[in-house]
């Protein structure tokens, strides 16, 4: 009732209207009743006080002043009765037992304050005997002001006194009841008074508690000075929750400490991962190259200006991360060594003694002779002989070495290519000359290292006389801006994944947290109404909240940030010992990863506490709405009437939330799964995973059917020359098999050495090959234009070139291929001989027939559009295979290229066809090969399939576990939240159940309609996911349509204005949305939504997992939480009261 | 009639184990007012928990007209307090989501009854004005008033109430027993648990429990 209704009923009733009593009667009359009961102590004699309060307030009503004053008149007459009665009692019993009632009465239940219902009876009694132990006229005071919130002139009124008096009376009230807590905390430690310490108390780490205390310290002291001393009372009530309701705060830090603990170990995986990558640059190459155009001026400005670029450029020769190879080879043959042209000296005869080039003792700035110390990086020699510089070239393995090493230093190519200088070898003593041969050879490896790139430059200018601007391509090495284009390209979208993922878990760890808080404030409304009651601000409760969660948060962060980093810590033992990974940590402080991968610390505690105040702002925000009721003109029916009574509003939309959000995170992380493993076809649909390794993955081979464990990878020279070829130098495979590689293989072959051979012509070679074969007339003119005259020339000649990728294999392989020749007959020295190849399809295919007469080509091109160089041979088809499904593997990896249609011969006939464009060989074998059977000057690397294998699943682990450890615990979280959810609402709802059963209805119906509640619950997830992505899918449809439209826009203008170049402008123009279109698409990185046809198998999955899982354990969970209710309707209705 | 057989009920086990009742024999006829007296922790709630079929017996049974309601399954106890047994709790015990009307039918939406005669038991009760109200519009008395109805909108045999007055005060208490007087007078059993001796000696008949034991 409003004080002004107040008003006018006082003013009423002095005029003598009955009614207008009634209902201050009714209005006053518990309130009367208990704050005569807080004095008196007796129900009986409260009663009878009440009566003759509001009789005396009948029979005078005309001395009331004023209607305002009537609260205050009306309990100055309750004070007055219960005043006399005391005293009364004080006439006819001594004071001992007067004091002796006033206690019995302060522990007779029920007292029945209004807010007296704190769930923490501990607390309630304690508070209760603070407040009763107040002298009446204190307590009185005290009662009305806080409890009946009536003002102080009223309070004044009321005890007859005047408003100073009361408000000292508040005063001293207050100031005893802070004594009394005070005394109270004293028992039970200062020090204890926060909840870090109720969690310390489970730990034996002595440290831990020493730590938490200091904290605690801090925090009273600190309380105090905020909150005027009242800290501390509020830090006891704070210390007691906490330490009583232990299960309430490890389901608030769960969620924290568990987002906490992946998010740091997901960050330090990217962070391994990116170290590893880095190392990976390192040592696939030997070193980090750096190409670029004149035109990139960012780099070229970066090199002339940035003098603080780290680490080593090397400029000549090779360098490996801690695998520097010196020798490049070995010197045995004799026509080589004889051939040798010198300068003056000889050939070295015995270790320490070396013979170098001329032009590389120039470099070397060596002015020295014959005879004199010379000091390089492998050691300190004596040189004896000096290679004349005009006339190297004749030996054949100078040749071969020349061209890797004119290939790894283009600037030098650059500078002396019109002159003699080509390569700059040197010869000395093989360090183990008994076990090898005689002499190695070597390309001056770290000839010199530069200390940043002003250097570099400067030596090209005034060593090299130099004078162009900066070379267009020279090898350098930045590690820090390598490894920053290697962040934009490789890793930022890693990153944004994770990090999506990263909020994702953080809302629904929120949620979580949500749920809990709810449980944790209604649990403690109860104590903290009775603080406000006595006195306590809402600063201080707010300083106390503050204090409590961010020191929760402190905790949580640093229990999260220690298991995170302990778990990644596990992984990376796991990868060093049992996978024998290289020792390159997340924890690495490389600022190149430290400074392009996000702080996993950093990131997990802000993570973690986002959670823990999003969930506590919310939760105190769901506190405060109050859903109204509505008014319904007609009573609900049964069903409408218990939904009505069981309707969780806040709990509903949490759990729906939680739901939708992990399935939504399940699905995205599912997409990131595919599209970091594979793509799909734009026509079929059909997902094709990425090959990860060189075996396998192709299902054209499986290591594990033959039992080969080991195998070499050989690089061949990367520059060369055969017959009229000459193989683009600017790319990067272009290797070939000579006269010596070939006779080794085919001795290899012959004696059975070699179990599996073949060569792969290179993808990246042929990519004129579907213009002059299948190219339209606009095409065809396109490329004739492009051509030299020689490419013409073949143009015109009308011939049919075939660009089929040829493999080559051994004769028992071949052998091998007769029970599946569906045409011709296989002759193995018609194909020795060249005059034949063997069509090989993996498909039911026709594509040649047998003795047909092809030409086999191969093409060089200068611009990239035309012909410029080829070498064509004639043969024929002798023979189709068809390699059906139940061929063996192995043998369609030894005899098949990846086409679906590929040419087959030996390695004689391979040289006589002059195929010569085999990017890599693989040569496997149980057994190491000799130096000679592999093509010379090549690196060789020996493999196992179990390092492979272990590469690959340490691939394909950092690539998704980061991703799967978030996806897990979002739903864990997710579940947690959930689940939390349903015990809730049945927990919550206990009365509203006890009291339905307690009318008639049976358990079975209400646990059926519960279930029925819940289950719709996932269906709404569900539905809202499918929804959500169906629309992202629409999105991007569109978006897809555009890009098709562009594209028929395209080719119509193309036809229409022929030749195709004419409408580069167009091109352009498409070229240009079709970059942006792909940008925009490798943004969301979920290509494959785009496809219709496939989207309803791949997303449902997912979705009908979480949604089978949800229902099941719906089901489970709310039977389960229904088995408190039986048999027992009394205790547990007793029980709802209580949460009422 | 309900009759009871060496009804025993015990809480908990080993040495935490509380007997509540002891081996209590008793039998109410059809149209007694009973009221069951005895101190707090003395068992009578008890008593009347296990007449009214909310609890279940450790020993002994409980039989309304012959039928014993102690091998009842949820079900077929459910069924029986519906149809059988009011309740009238200290606390009201009214549903707050739903109005006053809709807790009062309730039961008899439970029982599936076409009609009912809530209109006569709502001016009966002097709440007809009351009814579209949600429990925390009502005050104490009306609140016990809207408990009484929805107790008796199934016309049971035989009503229930535990401290009925407990938490009203001394005018709206004074109603509340006029009103179960009344039904009684209608031909209820009413059964009645307080710790009020003015309370209980309105009633015909007084039980007195002590210590698990009719005295």
């Amino acid at each position: 009732m409003e004080r002004a209704d107040i008003k006018a009923l006082a003013e009423s009733f002095g005029k003598g209207d009955k009614a207008a009593f009634e209902k201050l009667y009714q209005e006053f009359h518990e309130k009367v009743y208990f704050f005569i009961i807080r004095i008196v102590d007796s129900p009986d004699t409260a009663e009878d006080l009440t009566s003759e309060t509001f009789t005396t307030a009948f029979e005078h009503i005309s001395q009331l002043k004023s209607g305002e004053s009537f609260v205050g008149w009306l309990y100055s007459i309750a004070y007055s009765k219960c005043a006399k009665h005391l005293k009364e009692l004080s006439r006819n019993i001594s004071n001992d037992d007067l004091e002796y009632l006033l206690e019995a009465g302060r522990l007779n239940e029920p007292i029945l304050l209004p807010d007296d219902y704190a769930e923490n009876e501990e607390t309630k009694e304690q508070l209760k005997s603070i407040i009763d132990s107040l002298s009446p006229d204190m307590r009185a005071a005290v009662i009305m002001y806080y409890y009946d919130e009536m003002t102080i002139p009223e309070v004044a009124e009321a005890l007859e006194t005047n408003e100073n008096n009361v408000s000292q009376k508040l005063y001293k009230a207050r100031k005893r009841i802070k004594e009394k807590v005070e005394k109270l905390i004293g028992k039970d430690g200062l020090f204890a008074a926060v909840p870090m310490s109720a969690v310390l108390e489970n730990l034996s780490d002595g440290v831990w508690i020493a730590a938490g205390t200091a904290l605690a310290v801090g925090l009273t002291t600190g309380l105090n000075k905020a909150s005027g001393g009242i800290g501390d009372v509020l830090l006891y009530i704070t210390r007691k929750y906490w330490s009583k309701h232990k299960k309430s705060l490890a389901a608030l830090l769960f969620s924290g400490v568990l987002l906490c603990a992946v998010v740091c170990c997901a960050f330090l995986l990217q962070r391994a991962e990116f170290s590893r990558f880095l190392d990976e640059c390192y040592d696939a190459t030997g070193y980090y190259s750096f190409m670029w155009l004149s035109d990139d001026t960012e780099i070229l400005d970066a090199m002339r200006t940035d003098k603080t670029i780290e680490g080593t450029i090397n400029v000549l020769g090779k360098t490996g991360k801690g695998a520097i190879q010196y020798e490049y080879g070995y010197l045995d043959d004799p026509y080589s060594l004889a051939h040798i042209p010198f300068e003056s000296g000889r050939l070295p005869e015995k270790e320490g003694e070396i013979a170098i080039d001329r032009h590389a003792l120039d470099k070397l700035g060596f002015f020295g002779s014959v005879g004199d110390e010379i000091t390089l990086d492998t050691g300190t020699y004596t040189l004896v002989g000096i290679i004349d510089k005009d006339n190297y070239g004749h030996s054949r393995a100078f040749s071969r070495a020349a061209d890797e090493w004119v290939d790894d230093t283009n600037i030098y190519k650059q500078s002396y290519d019109n002159g003699d200088v080509k390569y700059i070898p040197m010869i000395y003593v093989s360090p183990d000359s008994s076990q090898t041969p005689l002499y190695s050879y070597t390309m001056l490896d770290n000839i010199r290292e530069f200390q940043n790139a002003d250097e570099v430059y400067r030596y090209f200018v005034d060593k090299l006389g130099y004078t162009g601007d900066m070379s267009p391509s020279l090898t350098w090495k930045n590690k820090s801006l390598d490894a920053e284009r290697s962040y934009k390209d490789e890793f930022a979208g890693k990153t944004r994944s994770t990090t999506i993922l990263c909020i994702i878990a953080t809302l629904i760890s929120s949620l979580s947290v949500i749920a809990v808080m709810r449980n944790i404030f209604s649990e403690r409304e109860g104590s903290l109404t009775m603080l406000r009651k006595v006195g306590m601000s809402k600063r201080s409760m707010r300083v106390m909240f503050a204090a409590e969660y961010l020191i929760l948060a402190a905790f949580q962060s640093a229990l999260g940030l220690g298991i995170g980093a302990s778990v990644y810590f596990g992984i990376y033992q796991f990868q060093v010992s049992v996978l024998e990974e290289l020792p390159l940590s997340g924890f690495t402080t490389d600022t190149l990863v430290t400074e392009n991968i996000a702080s996993p610390y950093l990131y997990a505690a802000i993570f973690s506490l986002a959670v823990l105040l999003s969930g506590y702002l919310f939760a105190a925000m769901l506190s405060h709405i109050r859903m109204p009721h509505r008014r319904n003109r007609k009573a609900a029916g049964l069903s409408r009437c218990i939904a009505r009574a069981f309707a969780n509003r806040s709990v509903t939309v949490i759990q729906t939330l939680a739901l939708t959000l992990i399935c939504f995170g399940t699905v995205f992380g599912y997409m990131l799964y595919y599209t970091t493993t594979g793509s799909f076809d734009n026509e079929t649909g059909k997902f094709i995973p990425y090959v990860t390794t060189k075996f396998g993955d192709n299902g054209m081979f499986d290591f594990e059917e033959d039992g080969v464990e080991e195998y070499y990878i050989a690089y061949p020279a990367q520059n060369t020359e055969l017959d009229n070829l000459r193989l683009s130098p600017q790319t990067e495979s272009t290797c070939g098999i000579d006269d010596t590689t070939a006779d080794g293989l085919d001795e290899a072959i012959t004696t059975g050495r070699l179990t599996h051979t073949f060569l792969q012509y290179d993808e990246r070679q042929n990519g004129l090959l579907y213009g002059i074969t299948f190219g339209d007339d606009d095409m065809r003119k396109f490329i004739y234009d492009s051509s030299s005259d020689e490419g013409k020339a073949f143009i015109d000649s009308g011939k049919y070139f075939y660009g089929y990728k040829t493999a080559v294999a051994n004769k028992a392989a071949i052998e091998q291929l007769e029970p599946y020749v569906i045409s011709g007959k296989i002759d193995i020295d018609k194909l020795a001989s060249g005059e034949q190849m063997i069509a090989v399809l993996t498909e039911d295919m026709e594509v040649f027939s047998s003795g047909e007469k092809i030409t086999l080509g191969s093409l060089y091109t200068d611009n990239g559009f035309g012909i410029d160089k080829l070498t064509t041979h004639d043969t024929e088809i002798g023979a189709v295979v068809r390699l059906n499904k139940d061929a063996p593997n192995i043998l369609k990896y030894a005899v098949t290229t990846s086409d679906r249609c590929s040419l087959l011969t030996t390695a004689q006939g391979a040289k006589a066809l002059g195929i010569g464009n085999a990017s890599y060989t693989e040569i496997f074998s149980r057994n190491a090969l000799p130096a000679n059977a592999l093509p010379l000057g090549t690196g060789m690397e020996k493999t196992s399939y179990s390092i492979e294998k272990h590469k690959l699943f340490l691939q394909n682990a950092s690539q998704i576990g980061s991703m799967a450890l978030l996806v897990t615990v979002m739903s864990l979280l997710g579940f947690a939240a959930y689940f939390n959810g349903i015990g809730m609402k049945i927990r919550l709802k206990e009365y509203q159940i006890s009291v339905m059963r307690a009318v008639g209805t049976p358990l079975k119906k209400l646990r059926r309609r519960l279930m029925l509640d819940s289950i719709r619950i996932p269906v709404a997830a569900a539905a809202f996911t499918f929804g959500g992505i169906k629309l992202m899918q629409r999105i991007m449809k569109s978006a897809y349509n555009d890009r098709q439209a562009l594209w028929q826009e395209s080719r119509d203008m193309a036809d229409k204005y022929s030749p195709y170049f004419q409408v580069e402008s167009m091109f352009n123009e498409f070229m240009q949305k079709m970059n942006e279109y792909n940008e925009r698409m490798s943004k969301i990185g979920v290509d494959y939504l785009l496809r219709n046809q496939m989207w309803f198998i791949r997303f449902v999955l997912p979705l009908m997992i979480v949604f089978g899982v949800m229902c099941v354990v719906t089901i489970l969970l709310t039977r389960r939480s229904f088995k408190m209710f039986t048999p027992d309707i009394a205790s547990s209705l007793s029980k709802g009261r209580k949460r009422q | 009639m309900i009759k009871t057989e060496n009804l025993t009920r015990t809480y908990g086990k080993g040495e935490g184990k509380v007997v509540a009742l002891k081996g209590v024999d008793l039998t109410i006829n059809d149209g007694e007012m009973v009221a069951i007296i005895g101190k707090s922790g003395s068992g009578k709630s008890t008593l009347l928990n296990l007449i009214g079929g909310l609890d279940a017996p450790t020993e002994g049974k409980i039989f309304y007209n012959d039928t014993e309601i102690g091998r009842m399954n949820d079900t077929e106890l459910s069924k029986f307090r519906l149809n059988n047994v009011g309740f009238v709790f200290q606390f009201f015990d009214l549903i707050p989501e739903l109005t006053a009307e809709e807790n009062i039918l309730l039961p008899s939406k439970l029982a599936k009854k076409k009609e009912n005669n809530a209109d006569s038991i709502y001016s009966a009760l002097d709440i007809s004005d009351r009814i579209k109200h949600y429990p925390a519009e009502l005050s104490g008395g009306q609140q016990q008033r809207a408990a009484i109805a929805r107790a008796m909108i199934n016309s049971p045999d035989v009503l229930l109430c535990d401290e009925p007055t407990g938490n009203l005060d001394k005018r709206s208490g004074e109603e509340v027993m006029a009103l179960l007087k009344t039904l009684n007078e209608k031909g209820k059993t009413v059964i009645i648990v307080t710790h009020d001796a003015d309370i209980a000696e309105q009633c015909k008949r007084i039980i007195e429990i002590s210590d698990g034991h009719i005295v």
